[in-house]
């Protein structure tokens, strides 16, 4: 081992080529430390947006490429929607539901019902820039709709469209009775006097009066969608959030004027799975067991693109960076050494000559670079973890809520509406905690020193093969 | 008993696309205890020679022998750390160690038995051949020429090798020096047993020798010798 010692001397002695040595690799570090602390960062960063966005993947009917048939005449316009191929059926859903991955999922069906006898909310714009057209709803005879949940918490109240600001939601006794529960919207409690309790008879859209059910109030809310206004104004008023009522799956038959079967089409189902990390086994899953020809699976993809988009080309550039500057660094380290091994053949010679291996002459030239390499990369553990935060300072993603609300704002009246309004699904995003924060792992720094010593042996393969080829005569005959 | 047997060794250069020989057929047997000069005109090949007494390259032809052994079948790289001692004209030391240090180098180099601690034992070495411990732990490059050439020759005896080779190795110093590394050498073969073979066109130390050597043609011819005398 005495060729560490030679080593150690040739870097004290050498002092002008260690320190140049140092200074670039310390360099090379830097750049790769803080392009690698950026890079870890944007990992981490995007891995929060998922977590933030959640592990909710919303399957709902493809009501645009629906249309698009209907307009090339692939399919009828009469066609009922139930007998497309990929369309969110019971028993699509209850396929895809079965995985382990799957924490719970939300079924929702959209029902039109009635009673003439209370009030129903009304839209009133808030602008009036549209002049004499101030359209005062046709109606304000008793439509409504109710919104099934069988999930423990409605997807509505997880994801903060609505807040439960009075009761509580269906419990076990009531889902397993299939109980007439039922939870109303405060502005609508407030018109028709109603409080937790009392009762609220509907009847469905298509039923005769005679066949009123009754449902109690166990729970009051308040909506936190903020429609626009032209979406608004459009919409069927029955769909409006205040005019909205959740009901249990399970106790939907009570109302419905055909039972539930298999193939009852779903307004749409929210899986709720158990880590972020499975949405795309999910979908994948999905794609084979079912053909979603019709059908949409949907992990509020275009939020999370749309997040994480300027973080991803941030992640891509720094990581470009790192292996940029250790392939230049590799290269220029490999000139030096490729240089100084030149001036030292007769050092070589001279070592052969008194019976030094080259393996072991070959190690002394490696562990020169790689005793300064492991310095400068060390150092450079802080350093270029200040050089990262000050890069990602400068690109950084600002703190921002940003929501993405898909609203349904189809709703005729009449059977086949059912299946075009889509779940409404808003998330809200907080940006704030997503920022990234610039931070080494164990794991970086030891990729950092790998990498530092691979660049070291790469570029003393060049004096590796001047050694293995040098012929020790050649000191004698150099000589004089 | 010959320590090293040359036996029909042959070696030449490619020039252009023919060939030119240097050593022809050359056999000689070297014994230790003796104090061998070799010399000849420039480009004659004696530097040729002694780089393959050296093992620092190998024979075209014949085979060179040391203890009656092959020195291939030794295997060249050892038989060069653990069989002979070299000393250059210049370029002996690594310049980034001190003499010291260069010594105890070959120490750890070498698979001979050295008396153990290094240390101690390097520096009575450097100090049998008149370097002080305070020049042996300066940097070479503050030593004379001289002073260098005796710790390579401390280098040599650091490994306890019985053949110790020499190509000019008075070639850069004064006639004052010269003498003083040559009584060195000679003290070396009578006193330590050693076969000392130096290449020199110094007079001053064929005149020391025992047996003067002529390479001519290829070959090796003795011009004083034991019998001759
Ligand atoms: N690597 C080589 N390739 C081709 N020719 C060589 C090589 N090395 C030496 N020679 C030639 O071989 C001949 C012998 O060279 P060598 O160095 O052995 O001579 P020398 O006797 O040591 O000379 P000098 O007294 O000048 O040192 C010279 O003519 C030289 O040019
Ligand atoms: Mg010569």
């Amino acid at each position: 081992m005495y060729f560490v010692t030679r080593a150690l001397e040739y870097i004290k002695k050498q002092k002008a080529r260690s320190i140049l040595l140092f200074v670039l690799f310390f360099i090379i570090a830097n750049i790769a430390m803080a392009g690698l602390s950026v890079y870890r960062a944007s990992e981490v960063a995007k891995q929060n947006i998922r977590s933030e966005i959640g592990a909710s993947v919303i399957y709902s009917i493809d009501s645009v490429k629906i249309a698009t048939d209907v307009k090339s005449g692939l399919i009828q316009y009469e066609t009922d929607p139930s007998t497309l191929v990929g369309v969110p059926l019971l028993k699509n859903v209850q396929l895809l539901m079965n995985q382990d991955y799957v924490k719970s999922v939300d079924m929702i069906i959209h029902l039109e019902v009635v009673n003439e006898m209370l009030e129903q909310y009304i839209y009133i714009p808030t602008t009036t820039s549209t002049g004499q057209g101030k359209a005062v709803p046709a109606t304000d005879s008793g439509d409504f709709s109710l919104k099934t949940y069988s999930s423990p918490i409605p997807t509505d109240f997880s994801n903060n469209n609505a807040t439960l600001i009075e009761g509580r939601f269906a419990n076990e006794t009531e889902i397993s009775g299939a109980s007439n529960v039922i939870i109303v919207e405060k502005t609508f409690a407030e018109n028709n006097q109603l409080k937790l309790g009392d009762n609220v008879e509907l009847t469905e859209f298509n039923g005769t009066d005679s066949s009123l059910v009754s449902f109690s109030i166990i729970g009051i809310y308040t909506s936190n969608i903020v429609l626009d206004d032209r979406v608004a104004r459009t919409m069927s008023p029955a769909l409006l959030p205040q005019n909205q009522f959740f009901i249990h799956l399970d106790a939907i038959e009570n109302i419905m004027s055909t039972p539930i079967s298999d193939d009852l089409l779903l307004a749409g189902a929210v899986f709720e799975l158990k880590d972020p990390t499975y949405i795309s086994t999910f979908k994948n899953f999905a794609a084979e067991e079912i053909n979603l020809k019709y059908g949409l699976l949907d992990a509020n993809d275009a939020l999370y693109n749309q997040l994480s988009g300027p973080i991803d080309s941030l992640g891509d550039l720094s990581g470009m960076m790192v292996i940029i500057v250790m392939i230049a660094g590799a290269l220029i380290l490999g000139l030096i050494t490729a240089l100084t091994v030149n001036q030292r053949k007769y050092e070589i010679g001279m070592l052969l000559a008194i019976g030094e291996s080259k393996i072991k002459i070959i190690s002394q030239f490696i562990v020169e670079v790689a005793v300064i390499a492991v310095i400068a990369f060390g150092l450079s553990v802080f350093t270029g973890v200040q050089a990262g935060k000050m890069i990602s300072q400068s690109v950084s993603v600002q703190p921002t809520t940003t929501s993405i609300s898909n609203t349904g704002t189809q709703g005729g009246r009449g059977n086949p509406s059912r299946f075009t309004q889509p779940v409404v699904s808003n998330t809200t995003v907080n940006i704030e905690d997503t920022k990234i924060s610039v931070e080494l792992d164990g794991l970086s720094i030891l990729i950092l020193l790998g990498s530092g010593l691979l660049i070291s042996v790469v570029s003393v393969i060049i004096p590796a093969l001047y050694v293995t080829r040098y012929n020790p005569k050649q000191i004698l005959n150099n000589i004089g | 008993m010959s320590i090293l047997s040359l036996k029909n060794v042959s070696y030449g250069y490619i020039d252009g696309n023919k060939k030119r020989t240097i050593i022809n057929d050359l056999s000689y047997d070297f014994e230790v205890g003796k104090f061998y000069t070799i010399f000849g005109p420039s480009g004659s090949g004696k530097t040729t020679l002694l780089s393959l007494i050296g093992a620092l390259e190998k024979t075209q032809e014949g085979a060179i022998l040391f203890d009656g052994q092959s020195i291939e079948s030794i295997g060249l790289s050892k038989y060069r750390r653990n069989h002979q001692s070299i000393v250059f004209q210049q370029f002996n030391l690594l310049p980034y160690l001190s003499a010291l240090d260069n010594v105890i180098n070959v120490m750890n180099i070498t698979n001979n038995p050295i008396p153990k601690p290094y240390k101690e034992t390097a520096l009575k070495l450097l100090n049998q051949l008149g370097i002080v411990e305070s020049k042996a732990v300066r940097s070479i490059q503050k030593l004379s020429g001289g002073e260098q050439q005796r710790v390579a020759i401390a280098r040599a005896l650091a490994t306890n090798v019985k053949l110790i080779l020499a190509d000019e190795p008075t070639g850069n110093l004064d006639t004052d020096t010269e003498r003083e590394i040559i009584s060195i050498f000679k003290n070396l073969a009578h006193e330590y047993q050693c076969c000392v073979i130096v290449v020199s066109h110094s007079q001053e130390v064929a005149k020391e020798s025992d047996i003067s050597l002529r390479l001519t043609n290829g070959k090796l011819v003795e011009i004083k010798g034991e019998n001759h005398e």
